[in-house]
């Protein structure tokens, strides 16, 4: 049977907590749905020794803790995988089968890319920070389950296809579903965590930049930069009342 | 697959709080208050930053009447904008 690795860091911090908990609610739980078996690193379990033993026997890995722009982290904010770390390095080489999922911060900037070149298959994670919101009083409540739903949509995906491609879309699309769901209150906080996310793997190129519509606006970009753009807009805007943003 | 980043070049700070801050005046949030959490990078040391939605509307009020280091004011500008961005690639204004 194949076998899933979850990592929960847990000790009463608030993002583990609510973390930990979504991830058995939902990861766990699919991955009983689709015949997969768990190995699950839960609380004072989620060390680096433990994860680095378990992980070059997985394909899949769905791993919670806090991160940065270089490392991630597990229980109690022990470093686990770190930018230009033998152990990482060494790991990685041996990933060329491994899917991983992160719920962290930040680590999307630069240390999956940077474990993708060292030989992973594939990881996704957010290159900013992961925001939620929380009805503190009703753990774990219904205002977190969007953040958390779209989040594991990805392992939902993967477990039932093995496509990280496939699980990758339904993330997204999920994302999509749950901005257009939520109240106004909290929307701009979907936006953050869906436009951060990315799936890092060879061929998948980081996100286009933007580019205007508009030939001449394209032109003043090209040779110009975003900012002459910008500026030019704010002049139209204060001479003809147009917002900045439309053609 | 193909998902071109946010575009938010074109929204200034100063649109973006003025926008959260007309979007936040037309609701009622006084009671079942929510909370945002943003947990800390590991080694800062720092707690998460954690504050009630209700909030929001006295930090971005702050921000524009000078407190530009207001951290939460900052972040909830950063989300604003990104929401407009997506508005406005609706096609809805934003």
């Amino acid at each position: 049977m194949k076998e899933v690795l979850v990592v929960r860091p847990d000790w009463g911090d608030t993002a583990c907590r609510w973390g930990a908990e979504q991830l058995a609610r939902k990861t766990i739980a699919y991955a009983a749905q689709s015949g997969w078996s768990v190995r699950d690193l839960y609380g004072d379990d989620a060390t680096k020794a433990k994860i680095i033993a378990e992980l070059p026997s997985k394909t899949f890995a769905s791993v919670l803790g806090h991160g940065n722009e270089t490392t991630y982290t597990a229980q109690r904010q022990e470093v686990v995988l770190v930018k230009g770390d033998p152990d990482t390095d060494a790991l990685c080489a041996k990933g060329g089968n491994l899917v991983m999922n992160f719920l962290t911060c930040l680590v999307g900037e630069d240390l999956l890319p940077y474990m993708i070149e060292k030989g992973l298959k594939a990881a996704k994670g957010y290159s900013e920070e992961f925001v939620f919101v929380t009805d503190p009083a009703n753990f774990p409540d219904s205002v977190a389950e969007p953040f958390f739903r779209a989040h594991c949509e990805f392992d939902r995906v993967y477990l039932q296809t093995e496509d990280e491609d496939t699980a990758w879309d339904a993330e997204m699309a999920a994302w999509q579903e749950e901005y257009n769901k939520a109240p106004v209150t909290y929307r701009r906080y979907i936006a953050q965590d869906m436009d951060s996310s990315w799936l890092h793997k060879a061929g998948h190129e980081p996100p286009p930049e933007p580019q205007p519509s508009c030939p001449t606006s394209q032109w003043v970009v090209r040779n110009m930069g975003w900012k002459w753009l910008s500026r030019l807009r704010k002049i139209r805007k204060a001479l003809f009342g147009i917002e900045p943003g439309y053609p | 697959m193909a998902r071109a980043k946010l575009n938010l070049t074109l929204i200034s700070d100063e649109e973006a709080a003025k926008y959260l801050l007309t979007s936040l005046s037309r609701l009622n949030l006084g009671s079942g208050d929510k909370e945002v959490v943003i947990p800390p990078p590991p080694g800062s040391k720092d707690k998460p930053i954690v504050y009630k939605i209700s909030s929001v509307a006295e930090h971005i009020q702050a921000w524009m009447n000078g407190a530009k280091d207001d951290v939460i004011a900052i972040r909830e500008i950063k989300y604003a904008k990104k929401e407009m961005a997506i508005e406005r690639s609706l096609g809805r204004k934003a």
